[in-house]
């Protein structure tokens, strides 16, 4: 009997099984990060650094050399490896907590130098790994496990739009903030990670694509209102579209 | 090659360039600010890789992520500097990689001041980051043997897949002495970094650098893996050496700047008629605890010269295992002991003045 | 001796040991250290001894602090170049970074007829050991300073392995920059405990200099 594949596993994916919860995003991202590298061709000269969060354990999950960075240090161990290895692949996975909070500095000061690598911004607005607790990027009024009443403006500040912020930094090539939560922006997704990595691989300088993502498990929420949840809270706040793309000239 | 000139920041930034340093990642402190500006300078023209980094912490992370790709590198800071290191000097030493840290140590605790100190010994000694895990920390005391010994660290490191720490004081990193920067160091039986997650797929299967051990059973072998490294670098790397020991009825233990003072110390005791030897250190991790099973029994007194409160002093005592009594000269926050006051407290305790 | 006498060259060079066994070899009235570069060893650290001495020192702000590396400059370092009763001896910080803090004085330092900028040589430097280096470095100062250099110091030297030959083969060398950019060596330096040593007779005046600010086990 003949058969013919249709859908397979990206080359980019290893065998192990992903640990993600059913609902989160992040198997989404991982898999169209893998399909990037290798519809570019890049795969055998990238490595990734995987970060502190619920996507520590993707240097398991992807099948480029990884490295494991400690909490929001990621660009900062990019940035190492890059100016060793210039003509490799550079690649940052990183949480809301991670890079939005304690390792903001290293975000901010990697687009700064205008570092030749691309961070994928995973953001759904809470801690996962560590049990729910309130992130930088967490809406107003949403309820955490350190935000038990909602976050409240007045003593906990208001939600950090980090590649509004980053776009302001005149070291960054290109910024976009998109989202998976259905095919045409999945599709959309993947179009931009192509970008930055073609940007990474044209050595034009620093890229980011941050994501809208979701955590059903700790918001409480299941996985189809989830979707929903995002698409109706997060996106409003965290408007999508390309927020700086240096290779057409600065808007 | 003929001896230079140099200051110690500068010779120790030309060492690593003659060692094949790749990459520097630094942040501005004081006392060893020369160090990263002469790289800054000169690591271009070499054709390597040199960052100052936002922070000390954001430093240390690339020096951990170059040396996951397999690349030689090296950083440098003092004191305060080193402690925000501490972090990504535990992730280096976990997932067992090679580097070089240069820690050109001031005052404490706190911001404390910028002269001369060896109050980082414990920092240094005892880990600072956290985990079982130890430093190779040599602590030279003249220029030359700092030179010789950053370009061998390189190999030390290597050959360990361990960060090394080279530990000197400020004044080390701001005197002048003459060098030559081309001696010839001991090559280590280095084998290729197979290991390395470098990009190069089509050379090696997928390689990943990682501290996380979920499974406390695979912890606990990762462990003992590590502490068997230690174990050698006890049993076959200490390093020290015996001064002016024949006959001497004092032994003046002192490393760093220290040592060079209790080198002039013993000469003003000699001329008073006074044999003191010294026993200098070169290895503060692992502690040359061998090297006092070798003193000769002429020898009735222990000082432990040093500038801190006695942080070495914890180890003297556990290498002297009760033998002999021990005296402490400690001085801290900057001021250098003179060789006169080293000499004074020696004649106290022969003369019975001093009590351990 | 000129009036006024500004040290520069490669840090390391020697400038602040020249400056302090100068103003006490040639009475000066002040010493004024504008090293905002090094962290030790610089001549405001013998403030006890230019008191005794009767030397002004004129140093950071925080006077009497020669361990802190805050680089507050005296606005008391342009009176000797306005009372021109006294003269003066400026120890300034290494390289053309070191010096530039002189603009500070951009609008006093004037008369070159009572002012000298010199240059303090040893060619055991690595960046400054042959004639293109130090012209280039020379070059550098003089635009980071916009003043011209009037002589040049020879302070060849390894320290405690210093010897005569090496004296002179540093004189060779800085004599060749003397007579590209046509600046006189005024003082060739010779540390005491070698003196006994030294037959040759060298250019400019023979400065015999022990160590002060440097201890003498280092």
């Amino acid at each position: 009997m003949n058969s013919k594949v249709i859908y397979e596993k990206s080359k980019g994916l290893s065998d192990f099984h992903l640990s993600y919860c059913p609902g989160c995003t992040h198997g989404i991202i991982h898999k169209l990060v893998a399909e990037t590298l290798v519809d570019l061709d890049l795969l055998e000269r990238t490595v990734g650094i995987s970060s502190v969060g619920c996507s520590a354990l993707n240097y398991d999950f992807f099948s480029c050399d990884m490295q494991q960075a400690a909490h929001g240090r990621a660009p900062a161990v990019a940035t190492g490896i890059k100016r060793v290895r210039p003509d490799n692949i550079v690649f940052t996975y990183q949480g809301d907590g991670d890079l939005a909070s304690i390792g903001i500095a290293e975000a901010i000061h990697a687009a700064h130098r205008g570092e030749n690598i691309t961070i994928v911004f995973v953001n759904n607005a809470i801690y996962g790994m560590t049990g729910g607790q309130m992130a930088p990027t967490t809406l107003l009024g949403q309820k955490t496990t350190t935000s038990q009443d909602g976050r409240d403006a007045a003593s906990q500040g208001l939600p950090l739009r980090v590649s509004e912020m980053m776009a302001q930094i005149p070291g960054a090539t290109y910024i976009e903030r998109v989202s998976v939560h259905d095919p045409k922006h999945v599709n959309k997704a993947k179009k931009a990670l192509k970008k930055a990595f073609d940007i990474q691989n044209k050595k034009l300088g620093f890229s980011m694509i941050e994501f809208i993502s979701t955590c059903p498990v700790n918001w409480g929420i299941n996985p189809k209102d989830s979707v929903d949840w995002a698409v109706d809270n997060m996106i409003p706040y965290y408007p999508l579209g390309v927020y700086k793309d240096k290779t057409v000239g600065e808007k | 090659m003929s001896k230079v000139l140099m200051k110690g920041n500068e010779a120790m930034a030309l060492a690593a360039i003659k060692a094949g340093c790749d990459a520097f990642y630094g942040y501005p402190i004081t006392p060893q600010n020369e160090l990263p500006e002469y790289l800054s300078k000169h690591m271009r023209t070499h054709g390597r890789a040199f960052v100052q980094s936002e922070s000390e912490v954001a430093a240390i992370n690339m020096v951990y992520g170059a040396a996951g790709a397999g690349a030689r590198v090296m950083t440098s800071s003092s004191s305060p500097g080193i402690a925000l290191k501490q972090e990504g000097i535990t992730y280096i030493a976990g997932a067992e990689l090679p580097a070089v840290i240069i820690n050109v140590m001031r005052g404490g605790p706190g911001l404390g001041g910028i002269q001369p100190s060896q109050a980082d010994y414990n920092q240094i000694t005892r880990g600072g980051g956290n985990g079982d895990y130890s430093l190779y920390a040599l602590a030279p005391e003249s220029l030359q043997e700092t030179v010789d010994l950053i370009k061998e660290s390189f190999e030390i490191a290597d050959y360990f897949r361990n960060p090394v720490m080279i530990a000197v004081d400020g004044l080390i990193g701001q005197m002048m002495e003459p060098v030559d920067v081309d001696r010839e160091v001991k090559k280590w039986d280095l084998k290729p970094k197979t290991w390395a997650a470098d990009g190069n797929r089509k050379d090696h299967p997928k390689n990943i650098i990682n501290s996380l051990y979920l499974d406390p059973q695979d912890l606990e072998n990762h462990n003992i893996k590590l502490q068997k490294k230690y174990t050698e670098m006890k049993e076959n790397h200490q390093r020290y050496e015996l001064i002016n020991m024949e006959n001497a009825e004092i032994a003046i233990v002192a490393y760093g700047s220290v040592a060079r003072i209790a080198r002039t110390a013993i000469e003003i005791l000699a001329e008073k008629g006074i044999k003191a030897g010294i026993v200098r250190p070169i290895t503060i991790f692992p502690f040359p605890e061998k090297a006092f099973k070798e003193l000769p029994s002429s020898v009735e007194n222990l000082l432990v010269a040093e500038m801190s409160m006695g942080q070495m002093l914890q180890d003297v005592k556990l290498a002297n295992e009760c033998r002999l009594p021990i005296h402490f000269y400690g001085r801290v926050g900057g001021i250098v002991p003179e060789a006169e006051e080293i000499a004074q407290k020696v004649i106290d305790i022969i003369g019975g003045q001093s009590h351990e | 001796m000129k009036r006024i006498t500004i040290l520069s060259g490669y840090y390391g060079s020697g400038k602040s040991e020249i400056s302090v066994n100068l103003a006490l070899q040639k009475h000066i009235d002040y010493i004024v250290d504008l090293d905002i570069i090094n962290p030790y060893f610089r001549s405001r650290a013998l403030h006890e001894l230019f008191k005794e001495k009767g030397i002004k020192l004129v140093e950071s702000t925080i006077e009497n602090m020669p361990n802190s590396d805050m680089p507050y400059i005296s606005r008391k370092g342009v009176y000797p170049f306005i009372d021109k009763s006294v003269t003066a001896i400026y120890d300034l910080g290494g390289t053309e970074n070191g010096a530039k803090v002189l603009i500070q004085y951009q609008d006093q330092i004037k008369d070159f007829d009572e002012i000298d900028f010199i240059c303090v040589l040893n060619v055991f430097r690595p960046e400054t050991s042959n004639k293109k280096d130090i012209i280039d470095s020379i070059i550098l100062l003089e635009a980071q300073t916009q003043l011209k250099v009037t002589g040049l110091i020879n302070n060849s030297n390894l320290i405690n392995e210093t010897t005569e030959e090496d004296i002179i083969h540093g004189e060779n060398i800085i004599k060749s920059v003397s007579e590209e950019l046509n600046l006189p060596i005024l003082y060739t330096v010779i540390e005491e405990s070698k003196k006994k040593l030294i037959k040759h007779n060298f250019l400019g005046e023979e400065l015999v200099i022990s160590r002060i600010v440097a201890r003498k086990w280092l």
